[in-house]
Parts: structure tokens; sequence; C-alpha cells
């Protein structure tokens, strides 16, 4: 019967822990819904972005600059920003996806972007909302 | 005592769910809020999961995935060597010829590579519960001998786990399912993940799960499912264009993307487009992807690969000397069984509907945590906590149920709620508990009356009455009442009528699916009514109150309104009671304004206040003393606890 009761105290109290540490998350994905939210509905809207570039890249249209530079205002105002990588920039697996490996003969370019294939973005607080994609050089000499 | 996590360890995928409040809860990673991580590992940098898969391509060599193919077996076992031909790492024969992995130069056991997943994994869950994690049930497939069970043990303790137990996939499975609680039932868990396939058939008696027989294919899962895609998608677009995306590795990336986002839609829609607009380039004029795939087209492509899965099937049954039919329990688990056709093929060949409300990437995981739960005292029948399936309400004026404790509302609970009378002087309340969704109490079952007596003599609404609602873990409800002015209590304790089948429970909720409508209109004539009549009483009390105050004029137009109001209060419509309401409330505030200052505060003088404080005795009880005989009887039958 102590034993039992032992028992059942024991449990209520995990009970008890459970659901205060409940509500304290609670509160803490209260805030971070609106920000899943946002992250979840620019991942949608970002290939337009890349297909619109895309055609402005054969069209030169001014039109779909302006258009262009609407969607990116709003991106920027919802609080994401393009990551700024660029050919040359060494790779780094936090920001960036390897799309293809380029091989080079120079061991300084060793691990270094030689294109960016798409742009990569993140969001106000540092979440990565897409990585980019780049082709990386790979020197022959050096297997790493 | 810290938690116990439960981890599936994965070919392809990891996934790690804990209890919480007695219910399964899947982690998911703190890095990319994903509910599984890709068993990758980069150990010069120490990367796991998906940082880890991105940068797979240019570190292929130093990149281990599918490392569990390697777990406890020895460098000479068949699979090491299939392995050897898909992975880029280097596989070498370690310490008493089992296989390691070779990196730079140096020899890592699969149990030290599966071990940072593992503490990754870990950490995922420290991260999330906010307190230290030592002790994991990790599950293994059910072919896996001694030695590799041994192995993944070792690697849970390299990860700084205190392996409490490790248990079978599909037997994890089952848990979640909690096929546990049956008896004697025999089971199949068709397992179709992101590389491999397992059928594993189980018997379970008394409570054990016993694996009967297993069989499967090593090389055969959801990535097989997206070349076929991938494939087709390229052979049309090469028609059309004499162009071939997947010579492309930029074109290609987006052709696997969009496959794989075909393949899920399809698993909902009939038909999906797939558009990629500027796919490539041919004499310097873009090139764009767009075509519709149906699901029977998708269905068309991958037929073979489903057909593959039906001959294990088929062997694992005649291993376990059962047929078919024999299978009480299907349980369909990892991300392909998904899809439609592959449920279809499954339930065509048990010729029962299989088992698939629970997310087929996490049921492993759950399955072990709840394995973990019961090692942890966390599962206990006492504790499973109940709902009350339906509303507990209590009756106010013109009959209606006003709801204490809603249906679905999890036990134990209590509820307090402050009611006060409907009319002037009126002494006694009559507490009238039904149960039930209808909006009228007339309608619901009554559960039991009792009366509260003694209150002094005051203007309607100004008593307050405290309705204590409680129901405990048992069913048992006590409700009290209590005058916040004498501190007089009544209560009533309902033991039994709480409790009902579920026949009854599903009549109950059907029949107030059946008379929504007409219940809704008959509780907004009654809410207009009582609008009406606290109006009424209102305005009756601020002439008063006003007295010489008023200008003649004004009292004689409320006196008016209130006239017409009061003919129509039992026949009008609700829109005829609401235009009328409205009329005398705009009426009235000509008198507020002329006796600004000097009206007292009291609590029934704003309308609105009184009619969403519904007072409780229904006009029957209202005058003083009438009925009492009839009220002491109804307080017997309610058997009132003092």
């Amino acid at each position: 019967m102590k034993k039992k009761n032992e028992d059942m105290k024991n449990q209520l109290a995990r009970a008890m822990a459970d659901y205060a540490n409940l509500q304290k998350r609670t509160d803490e994905e209260r805030g971070t819904m609106f920000k899943l939210a946002s992250i979840s509905f620019m991942t949608k809207i970002l290939p337009i972005i890349d297909n619109l570039k895309q055609a402005q890249n054969h069209v030169n249209d001014s039109g779909i600059a302006i258009i262009i530079g609407q969607l990116e205002t709003l991106a920027k105002e919802e609080g994401f920003e393009e990551i700024k990588i660029k050919v040359g920039d060494l790779f780094d697996e936090s920001t960036a996806e390897v799309n293809e490996v380029v091989e080079t003969l120079e061991e300084k370019d060793n691990n270094m972007i030689s294109e960016v294939v798409m742009s990569g973005w993140k969001y106000q607080d540092g979440t990565v909302v897409r990585h980019a994609r780049v082709k990386v050089n790979k020197s022959k000499v050096n297997p790493s | 005592m810290s938690k116990i996590i439960g981890i599936d360890l994965g070919t392809t995928n990891s996934c790690v769910a804990v209890m919480e409040g007695g219910k399964p809860k899947v982690i998911s990673a703190s890095d990319t809020g994903k509910n599984t991580t890709p068993s990758v590992v980069e150990l010069a940098k120490n990367l796991v999961g998906d940082v880890a898969k991105r940068q797979m391509i240019l570190n292929s060599e130093n990149t281990i995935s599918s490392v569990k193919r390697l777990m406890g077996r020895r460098f000479e076992d068949k699979e090491v060597a299939r392995t050897q031909k898909m992975v880029s790492y280097k596989i070498v024969s370690g310490k008493g010829g089992m296989a390691d992995v070779e990196i730079g130069g140096k020899t890592y056991t699969p149990q030290e590579i599966s071990a940072r997943v593992l503490m990754k994994l870990k950490k995922d869950a420290e991260k999330y519960l906010g307190e230290t994690v030592d002790s994991a049930v990790i599950t293994v497939p059910a072919y896996f001998d001694d030695s590799q069970r041994q192995a993944t043990k070792q690697a849970g303790e390299i990860a700084g786990l205190k392996v409490e137990r490790i248990i079978n996939e599909p037997t994890a499975a089952a848990l979640a399912y909690g096929l546990d609680k049956k008896k004697n039932e025999k089971i199949a868990v068709y397992d179709l993940g992101g590389g491999t396939f397992d059928i594993s058939i189980l018997e379970l008696g008394d409570g054990v799960f016993e694996v009967k027989s297993t069989n499967g294919d090593t090389h055969l899962g959801g990535d097989d499912f997206d070349e076929k895609i991938v494939d087709y998608i390229a052979e049309e677009f090469k028609k059309e264009n004499s162009m071939d995306l997947r010579l492309d590795k930029q074109a290609l990336q987006r052709v696997r993307d969009a496959a794989e986002k075909a393949k899920i839609e399809l698993s909902a829609a009939e038909e999906v487009e797939i558009n990629q607009p500027y796919i490539t380039q041919k004499d310097g004029q873009p090139l764009h992807l767009t075509m519709k795939l149906t699901r029977s087209k998708f269905e068309g492509i991958v037929s073979d690969l489903i057909a593959q899965t039906i001959k294990p099937v088929e062997d694992a049954l005649k291993d376990a000397g059962l047929k078919a039919s024999d299978i009480n329990e299907v349980i369909m688990v990892g991300g392909m069984t998904r899809m439609p056709k592959v449920v279809e093929e499954v339930k065509k060949f048990f010729g029962k509907e299989p088992n698939k409300s629970v997310n087929p990437d996490e049921v492993v995981a759950i399955g072990a945590a709840i394995q973990a739960g019961v090692l942890a005292g966390d599962v206990k029948d006492i504790l499973l906590l109940d709902v009350t399936p339906l509303t507990l309400a209590i009756e106010t004026m013109g009959g209606v149920a006003t709801p204490m404790i809603p249906r679905n509302t999890t036990v134990p609970t209590s509820k307090t709620e402050v009611f006060s009378t409907a009319a002037d002087n009126q002494t006694q309340v009559e507490i009238h508990i039904t149960q039930g969704e209808r909006p009228l109490s007339n309608d619901n079952k009554a559960l039991g009356r009792f009366v509260l007596d003694g209150i002094p003599p005051s203007p309607r609404g100004v008593p307050q009455i405290e309705v204590m609602f409680d129901l405990d873990a048992n069913g048992i409800l006590t409700v009290t009442a209590k005058d916040k002015a004498t501190g007089k209590t009544q209560n009533i304790k309902i033991t039994g009528s709480v409790g009902l089948t579920d026949e009854e429970v599903k009549k109950a909720q059907e029949d107030a699916e059946k008379n929504k409508a007409e219940d809704e209109k008959k509780a907004e004539q009654i809410k207009a009514k009582n609008m009406a009549d606290a109006m009424i009483t209102t305005a009756e009390k601020s002439i008063k109150d006003a007295g010489d105050k008023a200008p003649k004029e004004v009292v004689e137009k409320v006196q008016d309104k209130v006239k017409a109001l009061k003919d129509i209060l039992e026949t009008g419509t609700k829109e005829d009671l609401e235009a009328k309401t409205k009329e005398l409330s705009d009426t009235l505030s000509e008198v507020g304004q002329a006796m600004y200052g000097a009206q007292g505060a009291q609590p029934t003088a704003d309308g609105s206040q009184s009619t969403e404080e519904p007072a409780t005795a229904s006009d029957a009880e209202s005058s003083q003393g009438k009925d009492k005989k009839k009220d002491d009887s109804k307080v017997e039958e309610g058997e009132v606890v003092e």
C-alpha cells in the first residue's frame, strides 16, 4: 500500500512537471508559430521569384524587373533576405548545398564556390529558409 | 530519474520520441525542425544529419551513410560487399574480421559512426526536454542477429546512453498501434522505407510479441520510386526536345525536386502539374518542363516496384506457416506506405484494411517511446486520463442548457461560475443538471436537481450564486451551489449517471447533430426573449429610480415601449423581439441622460449584463414559496448531500 502510494505520488509529480514544462513550451511555441507560418509561405514563393529571374535573364523586360523588385521588397518586409554567397567564397554547408563538384588543378581553389546555381534565403533571426545550391571546386591533388 | 527516450535508428533516416503526459511525442531536430534526421555523418567536422547530407557530393569519401547495413557484420558478409558498391567511403576488415569504415587513414567501427547519430538525437531530446537524457530504448530490424543487436547497444553506450532495451522495429510499430492490449493476434508489419523493405510476421500471446518470420529486400525503397519518376520525366522531355536533362546536374536536381513533390502530392491528388520553367536551353532558346502526371500513370511507372514487395510477403507467411487470411492486423510503416496504390495492394493481398493512422515515418520511434515509458513507469493504466463524452450543463432562464463542462474535457476537472436570480425577491433557485449536446435542457438527459433556498429577497440579478461542477477521474460529478451573501451551501453527488455506454453517447451526439438547426433557432428565440425580459426590468427600474428627475414625456415614451415589448414577449418572433428590445433600449438611454450621476450602482442596471449571466431559476420557481413542495421532492430525488 505504501509503495503504491509512493508510486502514485511519483506519477503525480511527473504529470505535474510535464504539464508545467508543456505550458512553458506552449508559450515559446506560440512565438515561433508566426515565424514558421511565414517561412512555410516564403518557401513556396521562392521558386516563383527564381523563375521570374530566369525569365528576366532571357527577355530582359523592365516590367518583369519591377515585379521582381516588388517581390523582393515584400520578402524583406516580412523579414527574409538573400544569403550573400558569391563565386570564390569557401563552401559552407550551413548555408549551402553542393549541387555539382567541379574538378580543378589549382589547389588554392579547393572547396571554393565556382557558381551559385540557386540563391539561398534566410529569416531575420538567421534561420536558413532555403540553402543555396552551388557548384564547388575540388582540387585533383587534394582528395579532402 | 530522467526520461527514457525511444529511438528509431534507421538506415536512411532516424527519429526520436519521448513520453510526455502519458502520450508519445516525436521530437523535431533542433537545426531543421524536421521530425526525422538523415542517418548521415561527416567525421572531420562532426556533421550529422541534413548538414552532413548537404556536403555529401563534395566530400563523399568522408561522409558516411547507410552505416546500419554494416552494423555487427563481418567483412566477408555479402551485404558488406553489396554496400561497398553503393557508398563512396571505404569499408575495411577491422578487429576480429568485422566490417569497419576507413576515413583519412583511420578506421572507425559502425558503432562509433552510429553513435554520432544517436548523440545528435540525444542532444535534440535534451534541448526539447530541458533536462539531461541518459537512457534510451533503441529499435532494430527483426532480422538483426545477436551480434548486430550487441553492436547497436554499444553504439548507444558510446553515445552516452544506457540502452534500457533493444526492441524489434515491427514490435515497436505494433506498440504504437496499441496492439499489445489485444489477445493472441497474428500481425503483419509491412515496412517500406527510404532504402529497405521489411516484412515481419508477429504473434502476440499474453502481451508478448514473438517474431514468427521476417523477409524483405534490403535494396528496395522510396529512393527507387523517385528514380523511376525522374527517369519518366526525363524520357518524356527527351522525346519532345531531344535533350537529356539527366546530363545537366543543375537541371537534374530540379527534376528530382519536382519528382519528389509530385510523388507526395499524388498520394492525395489524382493529377499533378510539373512546372519547371527555364529548365535548360537549346540553341540559345529557353526550354520549359511542363507536364501533367496522373496518379494512374505514376502507379503504372512504379507497379513493378510494388509487385517486388509481394513475393517477400508470401515467403514470410510461408515461413510462419500461415495463410494471408490468418493475419488479424496489418501495420504500415515507412514513408512509401502513404502511396494509395501500396495500401491497395497490401489490402488486396491480406483481404483487410491495413492500420495506417499513425505517421509511418514516426510509428517506430513512437513505439520505442511507449516501451521506454513502460520501463520508466510513465505508462500505467491507472493514470490513463479519460475525457467526458458529453457536455455537462446547468439549466438557466428559459430552459437553456448552459454548458459547465464541455464534452471532450479531460477529467478530473472542475469549473465554477456565478449565476443569479431571474425574478425580484426570488428566495430559492433550482439547480437542474443535464448531460447532452442539445441547447435546451429538456432535450438532454437530466442527471439531478436540487434547490438552494434561503436567499435574502433582493432585485433580480443581485444575488450571487456560485455553482461548482467537479468531475473526478472516476466520473463522479459533484455539483455545489453557494449563496455568496449568506454562505449557504447545497450539493449533490451524482454517480453512475455520468458514465454512459458507447451507444448512448453516440445516440446523444447524433441527436444533437440531427436537430442542430432547429435547436439553434429555439435557443436564439429564448435568448431574444431573455434579452427582452431583462430590458423590461431594467427600464422599469430605471424609471422608478429616476423618479421626478426624468422628463414626463420621456417616461411616457419608455412606458409605451415597455408595454409594446411586454405584449409580444410570449408570442413575438425573434426578429420582432430584438427590434422592440432595441427600440426600448434606445429610448431608455434618454432617461439615463436625464438622471446621469444620480443613479446608484445596481448590477442589473445594464440589461446586457444580466442576460450574459443567465439566472438559474426558471420562471416557474420565480415566485416565492410557490411549488415549494414539488421542489422539495426534487431535492430528494437528486440525493442532495448537505
